[in-house]
């Protein structure tokens, strides 16, 4: 009755309309938004303020459909009343629908949904919803199975990336950073480890030119990168012009202060002497202590009190200014961003500033020919300081008494203790720049010769340009005289190196469909890379006034940096190939393979063959039709076989060296290499499971994964017995297992006016060695970090003579010896594996809110388990020494009896059953699990009829900190440690050491970021 | 179409560029060979030789013989001035000291290389029979030299009265990359003596700044003396004094130039800038702004003080600062800016022969070897009526004060306790645990090496 009462009011009149606002996830208007009633061919776009009326209209039921491009379309159902307008306001929601979402892999994209390896993606906007210098801290938590220990405070510092655990003892166990398709230079070491600091060669790449990053964790994603692909690989595109998309300019920027998240504990002066008396009468003396470090007598120590952690600290201002415009039309799109970044530490003298550019151009010169280039030009400077065990904050927190003056009676700088351990004097006659000069750039061309037939080939270019100057005044070597003058005089040094890295790809891929049944994409595609290297010795003025590149003051031993220079070459030659069968977009398949040589490879093993076999279901295709709650499922597994050959290179032939006018004034020769023909690669074999699932109509969508990563043939960089005459050499002779599971998940808990969607990812890895072939613990070792190789444990195992207790009569330490019985001597010999540097579990859990204008977010991320060694607190709360102690020391046996933390106090090594002040104990060994508040993030997005006055698009101001809070049991400065490391064995077995590291900056910026 | 053939051999092509060459590279230049062509001619060879004295050069540039010195009674405690010596001092080392590791690590670099000669220099062409003779002769005398420095420093002593098979130091007579366990005294020291022999038959009796027969002989000297081999020892010792043609100079036998009386030893060039003895002249100096990191005990100095007038003395031993708080004992022996660093040398001869000859009841002989020590001293005779300790203490003493810091005493005393005539030294039983040195920690890295006991002395 009611039906036919409206089909005859319709008949009555047409006078009812439908109207409303259309708004975005911030509740601002959207314009151009198609809305369409259903079935009426009746619809229309929001005008410029989101608004539309639609009349004409039946009354009744009807449903109203609005679409828009990046947003989930949406669907109201009204009922439309005789004679009214109803009213309909909608909010629109970002297209979050992953599993649509295309994603880069190797050599190519895929979509999500038909992927049948491990791969995180992520966009432009998480990258850069925090402010770093480098990408690779903006990835921290945000991907399960990727664990990021952001560098220290040092500006310019490097995080470390570690995909599903490590994989390798001694060649580098970072992933593969891939550039817009080149293999791109990323060498911790190439300027060693100076000023207790590796430079981080990935800085010089812009986060805010970055489209995507995509990590490949599996070796169903990583096998087409074959020899290199064993610890993951890391995808990044960079921005470019989109087809149509008109002229768009972006301008951002954040302005910051940074401090360091925790400040050393130190003794003042009048609490080191007070200690230092307590050992001297401990140790039996009396009278008046003497001997202090310094040479200064007890009356001229009790007049100083230096806080040599204020002298070395400040509040670092960091500003950063990102400007890009991109214009996209029928054939011819662009995109070219200009950014500028000034971060000074919270270490004084110490900053890093960045000038990028780039400019990325695709043009289609016909309908199926596109030629695409890119250029990007990076200026950094890193305006150099010591750390750690070089000086500056190092030196506060060990060498740098309080009882030393920074300046002496006649205002003169206190060098009494040698310039080192006056932080403040070694800051100021010291300038030490870093320059580093990059340019990635590449030209591709892509041929579509008939439909679905692709061709691709694509040259890239990476040059990196590295100079390393210092000057030191004549305070650092009052002996050095200008010849001329008689006076002291300063010294300069100069140290450069260049990388040339050349990389060529073709690849070919045909796409072919079956009865639309059985589709086809095949890929084949041959590449070559070629990486030379020029180190140049150091060039030494021994008569300088300041930095050579200042002054242009000539180097006197030019003609040794002419001679000296030498060359490295890496080279790559490779075959891939890669099947990708999809039926009835249900069944997944796909067979990758890839051939791999290299110039690192011995003779015997020029190449080696990387396949692997991947396999996805998609059961909500099958199962689960009728579930109003499971929207997809989907199960993958893959299997198979990927390396590692980032070892050092030549290391496979033999050599001599050759030496001139050496001792007794004559030429000599001896070996340096002993010829390993079968050095090879690290194999990797993974088997990887996993489910894909959303529900609610992807409203909650996640991956569930397992793995098992066995690698053989692991490299280690073995140190021979001493008694062979040979230091080290390389050798595949270990294996490793890891193997875990990871769990990410993100939900959009609430959707409409209020919006929260809260992302969270966890991974749990264990990881054994299984074996290190004829070796014993001491054959490979993490530098000076007390970490070794011990079959059974993991990478990284604390390897350290335990540490009992503090003997309550004597005071004095109790250790256990190698069979587990008390004993007041201190060996090494009596060392066994006490702990492990690496986490049970990492994740991460970021939450974002929106309503109306304003936007607000965090993120937690966390590690839970491993070991934290403290090395440097041994010296901090050990022996009284030239090392200052820490508060922590006030926790000591003073008097028989005591049941103290620490034991008495003594100035002899021979008190605490060592021969040496540096006893390394598990007592340094904390609980390395901490959650930290890793940023907050507030926005406030202006209204658009605002910004419609202002002619903008768009404009939001925000404010970030960052490493706000962190919570952890860890008594030493900050729980996220990656030190300054000797070579990649120590980068692999050592983070979480610290040895005077300084802690992270915690930042608090404002950023303003606007679109017109 | 045609552009798409285009496509097709440019993809081939890029495909084809496959061979080995373009990924394998060598670093061949002015500094690097590879090792299949570093050995072709006997300059070659010459220069590989070179570069086993240039090795050996550090090895006994100081450092080697200040951990000896340290060990014993000699030098006072320097704690605050060094950690590695302070370990040593105390008598208490482990594997890490980085000091201990670097001297005896430059031993075997030696040694490898002297085998890599061995090894293959019998192979390289236009090489002639003398030549490889010489050089594999000059080989094996590093070879012994070394192994007898570092056992005495790393293994409690050869005792005489024993079998010695107690436990040494890897012998390394090959090239091989392959973990040894160690090798007993006694069998270290039949190594020695080999080789020692070999180098005395093998090479000229003047060989510039290198190895020579007479070096090989007065090696023997001093071996047999440590194996308590009084004749042997005695006929080399005396062969050397007698036929050597060499002459007891003045007492700056550390000083760049040609003393007469150093029979193997290390120099420095002065016109190169090249400085060697930096053991020496880095931790002694007392003509340098700053106090010298190894100060003599006040012990060693009262003993030495036996007569002010001794030239020995004079020149040798100072007190720095007196009568201040800051007053220390050094020593000036080493105050050169360039050093030459005499490792075995015509006073230790006459020593050796003075001891030996006391070992054999010749009292009057043995007096009169250290009596041509003591002219030169500017120092009378002794008696010819000592009594039998009197003899035996001028022995010691002559010693003592002759070879002072030179890296000997040490093992003199250690030796008068395999003897039975003193139990002691610096306050510790001669042959306890934290008298010899710990090895290096990469020595373990092959399953199978035994370390030295640890605790210490205490």
């Amino acid at each position: 009755m009611l039906l036919l009462l409206a089909l005859v009011l319709t008949a009555q009149t047409w006078a009812q309309s439908i109207s409303g606002t259309v708004v975005d996830e911030n509740n601002q208007p959207l314009p151009g938004v198609a809305v369409l009633v259903a079935g009426t061919g009746k619809g229309m776009a929001t005008d410029f303020d989101g608004n539309y009326a639609i009349s004409g209209l039946t009354p009744g039921e009807a449903t109203v459909e609005f679409s828009f491009i990046g947003y989930q379309k949406a669907t109201r159902s009204v009922t439309i009343k005789p004679g009214e307008n109803t009213t309909l306001n909608v909010q629109l929601e970002v297209e979050s629908n992953q599993l649509d979402e295309v994603v880069v892999v190797g050599y190519g994209v895929q979509r999500k949904r038909d992927m049948t390896g491990s791969v995180v993606s992520l966009k432009s906007k998480e990258i850069n919803d925090i402010p770093t210098q480098t990408f690779q801290s903006a990835i921290q938590g945000k991907a399960a199975g990727v664990q990021v220990i952001t560098g220290s405070g040092i500006a310019g510092s490097g995080a470390m990336v570690r995909v599903r655990g490590v994989a390798s003892i001694s060649a580098g166990g970072d992933p593969l950073y891939v550039l817009d398709g080149i293999p791109i230079t990323q060498n911790n070491f190439l300027d060693g480890n100076r000023g207790g600091f590796n430079t981080n060669p990935l800085a010089a790449i812009n986060p805010a030119d970055i489209e995507s990053i995509e990590i490949l964790k599996d070796a169903a994603a990583t096998a087409i990168y074959g020899s290199r692909g064993s610890n993951g690989v890391v995808l990044i595109t960079t921005k470019r012009g989109k087809r149509n998309s008109g002229l768009n300019f972006t301008f951002t920027s954040r302005i910051g202060l940074a401090n360091p998240t925790a400040k050393p504990n130190m003794l003042n002066a009048e609490q080191y002497l007070q200690l230092y008396e307590e050992a001297w009468v401990n140790d039996g003396n009396v009278g008046t202590p003497s001997n202090l470090p310094g040479g200064l007598s007890w009356e001229e120590a009790k007049m100083n009190n230096t806080n040599w952690i204020d002298e070395t600290i400040r509040t670092g201002v960091q500003q950063k200014y990102d400007f890009g415009v991109s214009k996209g039309g029928e054939k011819f799109n662009w995109y070219g961003g200009l950014s500028y970044q000034d971060d000074q530490s919270y270490l004084k003298g110490n900053s890093y500033s960045r000038l990028a550019g780039r400019f990325n151009v695709d043009y289609n010169l016909t309908r199926n020919l596109k030629i695409g280039a890119s250029v990007s030009l990076t200026n950094a400077v890193n305006n150099r300081i010591d750390a750690a065990w070089s000086g500056g904050l190092g030196a506060a927190m060990s060498t740098a008494l309080p009882i030393y003056p920074v300046y002496d009676s006649n205002g003169d700088f206190w060098i009494g203790a040698g310039i080192n351990n006056n932080p403040v004097a070694a800051r100021e006659n010291r300038d030490w720049i870093a320059r580093e000069f990059r340019s990635i750039n590449n030209l591709s061309l892509e041929y579509t010769p008939v439909k679905n037939l692709i061709f691709r080939f694509q040259g890239s270019y990476d040059y990196m340009d590295f100079r390393d100057e210092r000057y030191e005044t004549a305070l650092f070597d009052p002996q050095n005289v200008d010849p001329n003058t008689g006076l002291p005089v300063g010294k300069a040094w100069v140290k450069p190196f260049y990388v040339n890295n050349l990389n060529g790809y073709a690849t070919a891929s045909y796409l072919k469909s079956i009865n639309e049944k059985h589709n086809f994409n095949f890929l084949v595609g041959t590449e070559y890379q070629y990486a030379r290297r020029q180190n140049v010795p150091e060039g030494y003025n021994p008569i300088a006034t300041g930095r050579i590149s200042e002054t242009g003051e000539t180097i006197v031993n030019a003609a040794d940096v002419a001679n000296g220079i030498t060359l490295v070459e890496t080279a790559f030659q490779s075959f891939f190939g890669r099947i990708n069968y999809n039926f009835k977009d249900k069944y997944l398949l796909e067979l990758t393979s890839r051939l791999d040589g290299s110039s690192r490879f011995g003779e015997n093993y020029k190449f080696g063959f990387f396949p692997a076999v991947s396999a996805g279901y998609i059961i909500t295709e099958d199962f689960f039709k009728e579930s109003k709650a499971l929207n997809f499922l989907k199960l993958k597994a893959s299997i198979g076989r990927n390396g590692n050959s980032n070892l050092p290179d030549n290391q496979w032939y033999g050599q001599y060296e050759i030496r001139r006018n050496g001792y007794n004034n004559n030429d000599y020769r001896y070996p340096v290499r002993r010829a390993n023909p079968n050095l090879r690669w690290e194999t990797s074999t993974t088997f990887d499971l996993a489910l894909e699932y959303g529900f609610f109509q992807d409203r909650i969508t996640g991956e569930a994964a397992y793995y098992r990563k066995t690698s053989q043939d692991l490299l280690l960089d073995v140190t021979t017995q001493a008694s062979t005459g040979f230091g080290n050499w390389w050798d595949n002779v270990g294996s490793v297992l890891n193997t875990g599971v990871e769990f990410a998940i993100k939900s959009r808990n609430i959707v409409g006016k209020f919006n929260w969607t809260t992302d969270f990812n966890i991974a749990r890895n264990y990881n054994e060695i299984t074996s290190i072939g004829p070796y014993t613990e001491d054959a490979v070792s993490g530098g000076t970090n007390d970490t070794r190789v011990v079959v059974g444990m993991p990478i990284g195992t604390n390897y350290l003579v335990r540490f009992s207790h503090v003997d309550s009569q004597t005071g004095r330490p109790v250790y256990f010896d190698k069979e587990g019985n008390e004993t007041f001597t201190w060996d090494p010999i009596d060392r066994v594996a006490v702990g492990s540097v690496l986490p049970d579990a990492i994740g991460g859990l970021d939450n974002n809110f929106t309503i109306k204008g304003w936007d607000f977010g965090f993120l937690f991320v966390f590690t839970i388990g491993g070991d934290i060694y403290d090395s440097s607190s041994k010296r901090q709360l050990g022996v009284v020494t030239d090392w200052n102690m820490r508060t922590d020391i006030f926790d000591r046996w003073t008097q028989p009896g005591d049941e103290a933390t620490y034991p008495r106090l003594t100035r002899s090594t021979e008190t605490y059953g060592s021969g040496t002040p540096w006893i390394n104990t598990d007592q340094w060994l904390h609980d390395g699990t901490f959650v930290r508040l890793r940023n907050v993030r507030v926005g406030y997005s202006m209204p658009r009829d605002l910004m419609k006055k202002w002619h903008l698009n768009s404009m939001r101001i925000s404010l970030i900190a960052t490493n706000l809070l962190t919570f952890t049991n860890f008594i030493g400065l900050d729980p996220e440690i990656a030190r300054d490391f000797e070579n990649s064995t120590d980068r692999n077995m050592s983070p979480n050491i610290t040895y005077l590291t300084p802690p992270q900056q915690k930042t608090f910026s404002i950023g303003l970021d606007v679109n017109f | 179409m045609k552009t798409l053939k285009y496509m097709v051999v440019a993809f081939l092509l890029v495909g084809l560029i496959s061979c080995e060459k373009a990924i394998t590279f060598y670093q061949e230049d002015d500094r690097y060979v590879l090792e299949e062509n570093a050995l072709e001619s006997p300059e070659d060879v010459q220069e590989l030789l070179n570069s086993v004295y240039d090795v050996e050069a550090n090895f006994l540039g100081g450092q080697l013989q200040n951990l000896g010195e340290l060990l014993g009674d000699p030098l006072s405690d320097p704690t605050g001035r060094n950690d590695d010596y302070t370990q040593v001092w105390n008598r208490r080392t482990d594997f890490f000291n980085g000091t201990i590791g670097g001297v005896y690590r430059d031993a075997y670099i030696a040694i490898y290389r002297a085998n890599t000669l061995l090894d293959q220099v019998d192979d390289v062409a236009g090489i002639s029979a003398d030549f490889a003779d010489r050089v594999k002769a000059e080989a094996r005398f590093i070879r012994a030299l070394n192994h007898f420095m570092i056992v005495r420093l790393f293994a409690q002593p050869y005792n005489p009265n024993t079998n010695n098979e107690h436990p040494g130091i890897i012998v390394k007579t090959n090239t091989s990359y392959e973990p040894q366990p160690r090798n007993s005294v006694g069998e270290v020291y039949d190594a020695i003596i080999q080789d020692l022999h070999y180098a005395r038959v093998n090479l000229p009796a003047s060989n510039n700044i290198y190895a020579t027969s007479w070096a090989a002989k007065a090696m023997l000297a001093k071996v047999y003396l440590e194996m308590a081999q009084e004749d042997s020892a005695l006929y080399y010792a005396s062969d050397v004094i007698d036929n050597g043609g060499f002459q007891l100079d003045d007492l700056d036998r550390f000083e760049n130039g040609s003393s007469s009386e150093r029979i193997f030893w290390v120099v420095s060039t002065p016109s190169i800038g090249d400085r060697r003895g930096g053991g020496f002249s880095g931790n002694y100096r007392t003509d340098q702004p700053s106090p010298p990191t190894l100060q003599i005990s006040p012990s060693l100095y009262t003993y030495l003080d036996a007569d002010t007038a001794d030239l020995r003395f004079k020149k040798w031993i100072t007190v720095v600062n007196p009568g201040a708080t800051n007053q220390f004992y050094g020593t000036s022996k080493f105050n050169f800016d360039f050093l030459d660093v005499p490792v075995i040398h015509l006073t230790e001869m006459y020593l050796i022969k003075a001891e030996a000859l006391y070992e054999k009841g010749n009292y009057a002989d043995a007096l009169s070897a250290l009596n041509v020590l003591r002219q030169r001293a500017a120092m009378p005779d002794y008696a010819s009526n000592l009594t039998t300790t009197e003899v035996y203490n001028a022995v010691q003493f002559e010693r003592a004060l002759e070879m002072c810091f030179e890296g000997d005493r040490t093992f003199q005393l250690k030796r008068q306790g395999v003897l039975g005539r003193i139990l002691k030294i610096r306050g510790v039983d001669y042959d306890c645990n934290g008298m010899v040195l710990q090895f290096p920690n990469s020595e373990g890295t092959g399953a199978g090496f035994v370390f030295n006991p640890g605790g210490g002395c205490n």
